[in-house]
């Protein structure tokens, strides 16, 4: 069903020049959930984003939020914050003057918060903003992605130039504020492994195409982890389509893209094989790979 | 903050003052200049025209310069925020209009208080002792007209690269020649005489009003053409 305020993206293409962005895309976003949107480098995933935030139009098909087209529609561009790697070579103005000027543009904007994060990254308000630090220029751009509260808000990949602690901290404060206040969050990774836990549902797109969407819980258990001896897992395994597998003297692990059922997992248990989840940059892989391969047939 | 405002009357404000702001100092280094070649030169005929005259120039090309940048710098910026580019479009009319009008002032404000000091007879292309009131509408205008031709060439390139330059340079090129014609004719290149042999010497008012507005018009339709679904740069 489709929700008042859920993000439809029907049919779209998506061409420059003759190549193909994205293709005969059609998605749908619930309102706010967290998505993590996953698709290697070209898959298509900017593009997607982009179009949201209506940088472009798309060449066929519409992108739609509360049943309106959300291209030049005032009211719904002011309800999406996309923030992406941004570089600000030519702006000199400080980075307290530069918040203030999203400030007046961004309606659900918070300053008390605004003062929080900027305490949490460390952000100094008297620099200008062309002489930050790339791990300076991320936190202000993910600060203005927070701060900004929109019902839509999109992180592309702005996390790149941060450090491991910064992450962290960024991470906690998108549970934190996102339990606070609920909007529908869009984090677009290559850090899988390490933003897996965020994610509410999954989105893989591989060139320029939907490969999947599902609630993280349930892709997770599309594959599973047999670890044991090695002959048992070896048996146990035969007939599954395995994705990858590590042996590490007498013991081996084997990931296999397959659905146990509850007969399969007592039988694992009694051989002494130990069933443990899939991670979700596996999944993705082999997910992302097989296309490859189709694409080579 | 005016979260309430509507988005195209909170641009056209912010742009205004972010404008007039970087025009203060081509302002202030202009009247320094204009002083110091008034009260210091040997030829005592320089600047002997006045202030307004003497800044209509400067001004011409700073509206064009900002323009040019009005569409790199300005629409991604304010799409970005997420203001829709027909918002921008507005705002950013209204404030080059307002620039334009408050540039007159302070060069209006400025001439007087050198009346004041040293009486003389203003003398603008459009006579010796025209009234105050019409230099500054039909300067204003004239200001105004180059920040379009700059807006319309920062539109073209950002829209179509380095072809749209080729038309867009050349549309501003023509409205430049066209509004000289129809106003101060102190422009002479080539094509300008040519164009200058087929128009009467003298334009009765109202055809030079409304022929500059019916450019403007005709003008701002081009750039919103170019902008109106443009894909912004990231």
């Amino acid at each position: 069903m489709i929700m008042k305020k859920d993000v439809v993206f029907k049919h779209v293409t998506m061409r420059y020049g003759h190549f193909k962005a994205l293709e005969d895309l059609s998605l749908q976003l619930a309102q706010g959930k967290i998505y993590g949107l996953i698709g290697r480098n070209g898959a298509g995933k900017t593009t997607l984003l982009s179009l949201l935030a209506s940088f472009l139009e798309p060449t066929e098909g519409t992108i739609e939020v509360n049943g309106k087209t959300v291209f030049e529609n005032a009211d719904l561009m002011q309800q999406v914050t996309f923030v992406y790697e941004k570089e600000y070579k030519e702006d000199t103005e400080k980075v307290k003057a530069h918040l203030e000027a999203v400030e007046a543009y961004k309606p659900n904007y918070d300053p008390d918060y605004a003062l929080e994060l900027i305490k949490a990254f460390n952000l100094p308000l008297t620099k200008p903003v062309n002489e930050l630090s790339k791990g300076m220029m991320s936190a202000l751009n993910v600060t203005i992605g927070l701060v900004s509260r929109s019902p839509i808000t999109i992180f592309d990949e702005a996390y790149s130039g941060m450090d491991a602690p910064t992450r962290e901290i960024f991470y906690q404060k998108i549970v934190e504020d996102h339990a606070l206040h609920p909007r529908t969050i869009i984090l677009s990774t290559h850090l899988v492994s390490e933003m897996d836990y965020l994610f509410d549902e999954v989105v893989i797109v591989h060139k320029g195409k939907l490969i999947l969407k599902e609630p993280i819980d349930v892709l997770l258990e599309m594959g599973a982890a047999v670890t044991g001896a090695v002959e048992e897992v070896d048996h146990f395994v035969q007939n599954m389509k395995k994705i990858n597998s590590q042996r590490l003297g007498g013991t081996k692990s084997v990931m296999v893209m397959e659905t146990l059922s509850e007969q399969q997992r007592i039988q694992a248990r009694q051989t002494g094989l130990e069933i443990g989840p899939v991670s979700l940059q596996d999944l993705f892989i082999h997910l992302t790979k097989e296309g490859d391969q189709d694409e080579q047939k | 903050m005016n979260k309430n405002k509507r988005n195209d009357v909170k641009v056209a404000y912010d742009m205004t003052i972010v404008q007039l702001g970087w025009a203060a100092w081509l302002i202030a280094i202009t009247l320094m200049i204009f002083i110091g070649i008034r009260y210091f030169s040997a030829d005592k005929n320089l600047g002997i025209e006045g202030f307004i005259n003497f800044i209509e120039n400067p001004y011409k090309i700073f509206m064009l310069v900002v323009g040019i940048l009005s569409v790199p710098s300005f629409l991604s910026y304010y799409v970005k925020l997420g203001v829709t580019r027909k918002h921008y479009f507005i705002g950013t009319a209204l404030s080059s209009a307002a620039l334009s009008v408050i540039f007159m002032v302070i060069a209006l404000i400025i001439g007087g208080i050198e009346q004041l000091i040293a009486p003389s007879d203003v003398q603008t292309f459009l006579g010796v002792k025209s009234s105050w009131l019409f230099i500054f509408i039909v300067f204003s205008l004239n200001i105004f007209i180059y920040y379009i031709a700059g807006w319309m060439i920062g539109a073209g390139y950002y829209r179509l690269g380095g072809w749209g330059l080729l038309f867009t340079i050349n549309g501003a090129l023509a409205l430049i020649f066209l509004m000289d014609l129809l106003w101060s004719r102190e422009l002479n290149t080539p094509l300008h005489s040519l164009l200058s042999n087929y128009t009467p010497e003298n334009l009765s008012l109202v055809i030079s009003f409304g022929a500059s507005f019916a450019l403007i018009a005709f003008s701002l339709w081009i750039i919103r053409a170019l902008t109106k679904r443009v894909r912004i740069k990231m």
